[in-house]
């Protein structure tokens, strides 16, 4: 095992250290921000850049302004600085895609642990529904819920997790199928563990760690899909700063304004490719069988 | 077979009447109702706004559209009619759905197609050369790049390629709007040819972006799987030169996984053409969900439901057929 971690380390080490090294990068951008770019005025904070994301100089800003050493990403449609609203927009993706992470992982967790413990009619009516679900047109399911619901952040979260929490689901059933009748579990049972007990003390814990190799790559994708719903004009609320909504912007003044869409889409495009990349790594550090091939 | 495909069959129609059924629920639960919507639309028709409409003639166009029924008799009215392939009368237009489909299903269709066919003139070599030469450059380089498509959103490909190409501050290479220009009647039959690809270039790039990476990843596993099997073994030790194992026993035998999961790239490519068709305004399935949606369409909307739904239910069920044809060892009989 370990002598297999040394060849690991060997062989893809500067893959790994550089996609670790950048999702860490957005991490640090997420939490601190406010203090990347803020306007002056709040005090005690002393931020790198002198422009919130909503900030507009009426006098001096210029609307659509290609970079310069003040607004080092230009400034949008309205004069806000680019910079500011990618930093803020960065953060707020991250942050929500780990909120629908999260949730999503819940719920699939407790319905497939429950699935594969229950088995029989529980089983089969949740495998309904998740075929269902998941033969879905989901992308058009989302974008008609999101047209025809208020925009805001409860609405987004619960059509982001609409389909978000099968995976999960999926995996973690069938884990409980297979560990339901493993001796360890049997042992348990004799010794008159209580049924919740032998769910979450001795099933769950053992069903865990695979799942945490598909949250870089399901974080991913959330933030593509929410970029996408951005993008379209149905994702984040119209006034928060985004992603999406920069990219929006870039597909209405793609012959004016190059910068909207180069920043933007490259930061948006290395955070995606960084955590899809981390993912691999800790995938082929965590499965044996991967590093033995 | 026969009870196989006639099972999956069944099964297929019982999944599809659950996606028509949660969609037409969940529609007509939604704010605002289909009938304040309609007469919305209809106010530049002549029919003025709400507050003008008589009881009676309320009354009168809820019979029409079925509104004065519960949602599930409604539900099953819908069902009837869609057995007759007949979608409704558009709230937009007031032209059948149906027509609007046949219109739009086309293009979308040829995009979908066209993007398969170059994903796998491209994927397969490049899925081949990373698996023969395991852990090479080659497959290091390939699989950065199948994580980089994997990553990279469609959207931020289409803008990057209409920033650069689209005529602004850089490149005026490629035409941005729409399948054909607008002399597109005056041009001779091979121009008619050159403009219809000139504008398909960059959608095309969008479409298959996707389907590259997938196919090119599961052409390196499927070539690496063949090449451990005994018959190949088998080949090496009777002599055979390494070139004639590698083509004749371990490429053919690749294949088979590749053929089936082209049905399964449908629900991505339908998923992405509203992203790429609204942003090259390409009059396709993609662009007319989401006028649709914009306009409150209500039976458009279902009709996108359904068909995208029975598009992709299609394309897993033509993948397993295929996989049965072509691999006569699966059988599907004792499932």
């Amino acid at each position: 095992m370990f002598s297999n971690g040394i060849k690991f380390l060997k062989r893809l080490p500067t893959l790994t250290w550089i996609s670790g090294g950048l999702v860490l990068i957005f991490i640090f951008i997420a939490l601190f921000a406010p203090w990347l770019a803020n306007e002056s005025k709040s005090s005690g904070i002393f931020p790198l850049v002198k422009f919130g994301p909503e900030s507009v100089d009426i006098f001096k800003s210029e609307f659509l302004a290609a970079p310069t050493a003040e607004h080092i990403f230009g400034t949008d449609y309205v004069g806000r600085d680019v910079f500011a609203r990618l930093v803020h927009g960065l953060k707020n993706s991250i942050f929500f895609a780990f909120g629908v992470v999260a949730v999503c992982m819940i719920i699939g967790t407790l319905l497939g642990g429950a699935m594969g413990f229950f088995g029989g009619k529980i089983d089969l009516f949740f495998s309904r529904i998740m075929e269902i679900i998941g033969n879905f047109p989901i992308f058009l399911l989302q974008l008609t819920l999101l047209a025809f619901l208020d925009q805001g952040y409860g609405v987004l979260l619960f059509v982001m997790t609409l389909a978000g929490w099968i995976p999960y689901c999926r995996f973690v059933r069938a884990e409980f199928f297979r560990l339901r009748n493993q001796e360890f579990v049997q042992a348990a049972a004799a010794l008159g563990s209580s049924k919740l007990r032998i769910f979450f003390k001795h099933l769950l814990p053992n069903s865990l760690t695979p799942l945490f190799i598909f949250v870089p790559f399901d974080l991913s994708s959330t933030i593509i899909v929410l970029g996408a719903l951005s993008f379209l004009g149905f994702g984040e609320p119209v006034n928060v700063a985004s992603v999406g909504e920069l990219l929006k912007q870039a597909k209405e003044h793609f012959r004016e304004a190059w910068w909207l869409a180069v920043f933007p889409g490259g930061f948006l495009f290395l955070l995606t490719l960084s955590l899809a990349l981390f993912g691999s790594a800790l995938r082929d550090l965590l499965d044996p069988r991967q590093v033995n091939n | 077979m026969q009870t196989y495909i006639l099972k999956r069959i069944l099964l297929m129609l019982v999944t599809l009447w659950g996606i028509t059924f949660v969609s037409f629920v969940m529609l007509q639960l939604t704010p605002g109702s289909p009938l304040e919507m309609k007469l919305m639309q209809d106010k530049n028709g002549g029919l003025g706004d709400k507050s003008a409409l008589t009881p009676e003639t309320r009354a009168l166009l809820e019979a029409q559209y079925h509104l004065d029924k519960p949602i599930l008799v409604r539900y099953v009215l819908w069902l009837k009619d869609i057995a007759r392939l007949d979608f409704g009368e558009s709230f937009a237009d007031h032209r059948p759905v149906i027509e609007k489909i046949y219109e739009r299903l086309p293009v979308s269709l040829i995009f979908g197609l066209t993007s398969i066919v170059v994903s796998l003139l491209i994927g397969l070599p490049l899925g081949l050369l990373s698996g023969a030469f395991q852990n090479s450059f080659i497959d290091r380089f390939t699989a950065i790049a199948v994580v980089a498509m994997y990553s990279m959103p469609v959207y931020v490909i289409g803008i990057l390629l209409l920033t650069f190409f689209g005529g602004g501050d850089f490149f005026n290479w490629f035409p941005i709007y729409g399948i054909q220009s607008d002399d597109y009647a005056n041009l001779s039959m091979m121009g008619k040819i050159l403009d219809r690809v000139h504008h398909f270039i960059l959608p095309c790039i969008c479409y298959s972006i996707g389907s590259l990476a997938f196919i090119t990843q599961q052409q390196r596993a499927s070539i690496l799987e063949a090449l451990h099997q005994d018959y190949i073994r088998t080949a090496r030790a009777k002599g055979l030169p390494e070139l004639s194992v590698f083509i004749k026993h371990a490429f053919r035998n690749s294949l088979i996984p590749i053929i089936t999961i082209i049905g399964a790239l449908i629900p991505s490519i339908l998923g992405g053409a509203v992203i790429i068709e609204t942003m090259f305004s390409i009059p396709g399935l993609g662009l007319l969900a989401w006028e649709s949606l914009l306009q409150r369409d209500y039976p458009t909307i279902m009709a996108n439901f359904t068909i995208s739904a029975f598009l992709s239910l299609l394309g897993i069920f033509v993948s397993d057929l295929l996989y049965m044809i072509v691999d006569p060892r699966i059988d599907f009989e004792g499932r």
